[in-house]
C-alpha cells in the first residue's frame, strides 16, 4: 500500500502488550494483515502501524493471544473529516475555490496584440469582439488557425499573423507589409479628369498626361476641369477619328487667399495643481461596473488607468481596477495687457503659418491685421498662399 | 533409475525454473548493513531490538545487530532495518 493510498484509507498506531506478542504478530500475517514499523518498546509491549480497516480483525486475534490492544494515534483522511466534520464551510470553499480557478482558466481574460502600426490597437481589438473574439470566450471556442487566416484576409497590409493562447491570455502578433490594395490599384487606373479643388489662380502646371484645359495665370472655380483625360485622335482634315480615354496626371498649383480669424479674450484662468493624490476610482467585473469615485470637484482633474491583476504571467484574472491620479487644482483669474495679447495672437498667427508650411503650403502674402476690442484681441484678414489643388474626377463623357 | 527429488531437480534445471518458486526457498535480500529483505518464510520467533529470529520453511533465520525494527510486515514480505551486525542461517 503506497502512501497516498495509506492516507486515503487512514491508518492507526497500536501499542500492543501481552506475552504473546510474537504469536500476535504470526496470527496477524497469516490472516494478511499488513504491519509496519514494527518496534519492540520493552519485553511485553510492541508498537505498530496498520491500516485502520484491518483493525476490525484484530479481536479474534486479540482473544487467542490474549494481548491488550490500544490506540495510540490516528492518521489519515478518515479521521481528518471526521475531527473535522463540523467545518463544513472549509471544506464546500476549499471545493468551491477549485471548481472556480478551472472555470476561470477555461476561458480567456486578456487578448494581447503586438506588431502591429499602421493598424491600430483598438481596431484590432474591435474586428476581433466582431469576430467572436473576446475576452470572457471560451478557450475551446477559439480555434486559432482560422482566426490567423480570417486576419490576414481582412487585413491586406498585414503579411504574417500568429494567433496563440498562453493561459488565460490571447496572444496576436502580426507583421505588416506593404499595403497590396496600393499596389494593385496602380496596376489597374482608370481613366480619370484632374478637377480644381478649390477656387483660385493657376499659379503653375506640368501634365504628364491628359490635354491640359488651362494655363498659368488663369482662372479657375472649384470644380472645373484642369486635366481632361479625353484624348481626341484627329486625322488631317482636323476630324475626330476615334477618343481615348487616359489617366489624367498632372502637378498643378492654384494661387489663392486664404481667410484667417483668431480672438484672445483678455480674461483667462491658470489653474495651480496643489495637491494631488491617487486612488481606485472603479473596479470591474467582466461588464459590471462597480464605481467607487465621488464626484469630482469642478476645478479638479484627474488622469486614469486600468490594470487587470494576475496569477501568474499569462493566468489573469476576470477583473480590471481602475485608478486615478486626481490633481487638486487652484482657479486664478488673470488678464492679458494689450501688448501681451498682441505677442500672443502674433504668435499664433506664426504656429498656422509653421502649420502651412510643413504641410507643402507656400504663402507668398500676410494681410492679417490686428484689432483690440474691449473685451478681446482678434487677428483677422487672408493669407495669399499657393498649394496643390487637384483631385480625380471620372471621364465626363458627352453624349 | 533417478528418484523423484532427482527428477524434480533434472526438471528445474532443464526448464530454468527460479529456485524459490521451485523448491520454496526463502529469499534473503541484504542492503548494505542498513536492511534486509526477507521472503518465503513461516513465521516471527524472536522480536527484540538487538536479536529478530524467524522461522524458514526450513530451517531458522537470525539477524543481530543494534536498534532493530521491523519497518513492514506482512505474509509475504518482512523488512528489518537498523544496524545489522550478523545474520545466521541454522538447521535445514
Amino acid at each position: 500500500m503506497g502512501p497516498l493510498e495509506e492516507y486515503i484509507r487512514g491508518t492507526a498506531v497500536i501499542s500492543v502488550t501481552g506475552e504473546e506478542l510474537v504469536r500476535f504478530l504470526a496470527l496477524c500475517a497469516n490472516h494478511g494483515i499488513e504491519m509496519k514499523d514494527v518496534i519492540r518498546i520493552s519485553c511485553s509491549e510492541i508498537r505498530c502501524r496498520i491500516c485502520s480497516r484491518d483493525f476490525r480483525k484484530l479481536r479474534q486475534i486479540r482473544k487467542k493471544t490474549g494481548v491488550h490492544i490500544q490506540i495510540r494515534k490516528k492518521q489519515g483522511m478518515p479521521f481528518f473529516l471526521l475531527k473535522n466534520r463540523k467545518r463544513k464551510a472549509f471544506f464546500i470553499g476549499t471545493l468551491a475555490a477549485a471548481g472556480i480557478l478551472y472555470l476561470l482558466s477555461s476561458r480567456i481574460w486578456t487578448i494581447h496584440i503586438q506588431g502591429n502600426q499602421r493598424n491600430s490597437t483598438p481596431m484590432v481589438r474591435e474586428w476581433l469582439k466582431q469576430n467572436g473574439l473576446y475576452e470572457g470566450i471560451r478557450k475551446n471556442k477559439i480555434n486559432c488557425f482560422q482566426v490567423a487566416e480570417q486576419v490576414r484576409a481582412d487585413f491586406p497590409d498585414i503579411t504574417w499573423v500568429s494567433v496563440k493562447i498562453h493561459g488565460s491570455r490571447l496572444e496576436v502578433t502580426v507583421k505588416e507589409g506593404l499595403l497590396q490594395k496600393a499596389v494593385s490599384d496602380q496596376e489597374e487606373q482608370g481613366a480619370c479628369d484632374l478637377v480644381a479643388d478649390r477656387s483660385g489662380i493657376i499659379e503653375k502646371i506640368i501634365t504628364r498626361s491628359g490635354v491640359p484645359l488651362v494655363a498659368e495665370g488663369d482662372h479657375c472655380s472649384k470644380g472645373d476641369i484642369l486635366v481632361s483625360g479625353k484624348l481626341e485622335l484627329r486625322d488631317d482634315s482636323q476630324e475626330v477619328i476615334r477618343t481615348e480615354l487616359v489617366h489624367a496626371d498632372a502637378d498643378i498649383w492654384i494661387r489663392y487667399a486664404r481667410s484667417y480669424y483668431y480672438e484672445l479674450p483678455y480674461q483667462y484662468s491658470v489653474k495651480t495643481i496643489e495637491d494631488t493624490h491617487e486612488r481606485v476610482v472603479s473596479v470591474r467585473l467582466w461588464n459590471w461596473i462597480l464605481d467607487l469615485d465621488q464626484t469630482p470637484e469642478a476645478d479638479d482633474f484627474s488622469v486614469s488607468w486600468e490594470i487587470q491583476p494576475r496569477i501568474t504571467e499569462s493566468l489573469y484574472a476576470p477583473m480590471w481596477i481602475r485608478k486615478a491620479r486626481i490633481y487638486h487644482c487652484r482657479v486664478e483669474e488673470k488678464e492679458y495687457s494689450q501688448k501681451e495679447a498682441k505677442e500672443k495672437v502674433m504668435a499664433q498667427l506664426r504656429k498656422y503659418e509653421q502649420k502651412l508650411m510643413e504641410k507643402g503650403v507656400q504663402i507668398s502674402e500676410n494681410n492679417v491685421k490686428i484689432e483690440f476690442t474691449d473685451t478681446a484681441c482678434i487677428s483677422r484678414g487672408s493669407l495669399t498662399v499657393t498649394e496643390k489643388a487637384q483631385k480625380e474626377a471620372a471621364v465626363s463623357v458627352e453624349e | 533409475m533417478l528418484k523423484i527429488g532427482e527428477w524434480k531437480e533434472r526438471l528445474v534445471n532443464d526448464i530454468q525454473l527460479p529456485c524459490d518458486l521451485a523448491y520454496s526457498d526463502s529469499m534473503v535480500l541484504l542492503k548494505g548493513g542498513r536492511e534486509v529483505v526477507i521472503e518465503n518464510y513461516k513465521s516471527l520467533l524472536t522480536l527484540n531490538e538487538q536479536e529478530i529470529g524467524i522461522r524458514l520453511k526450513k530451517g531458522r533465520l537470525t539477524v543481530c545487530g543494534e536498534g532493530l525494527h521491523i519497518p513492514v510486515y506482512t505474509s509475504e514480505e518482512m523488512r528489518i532495518s537498523g544496524t545489522i551486525c550478523r545474520i545466521i542461517i541454522e538447521g535445514r
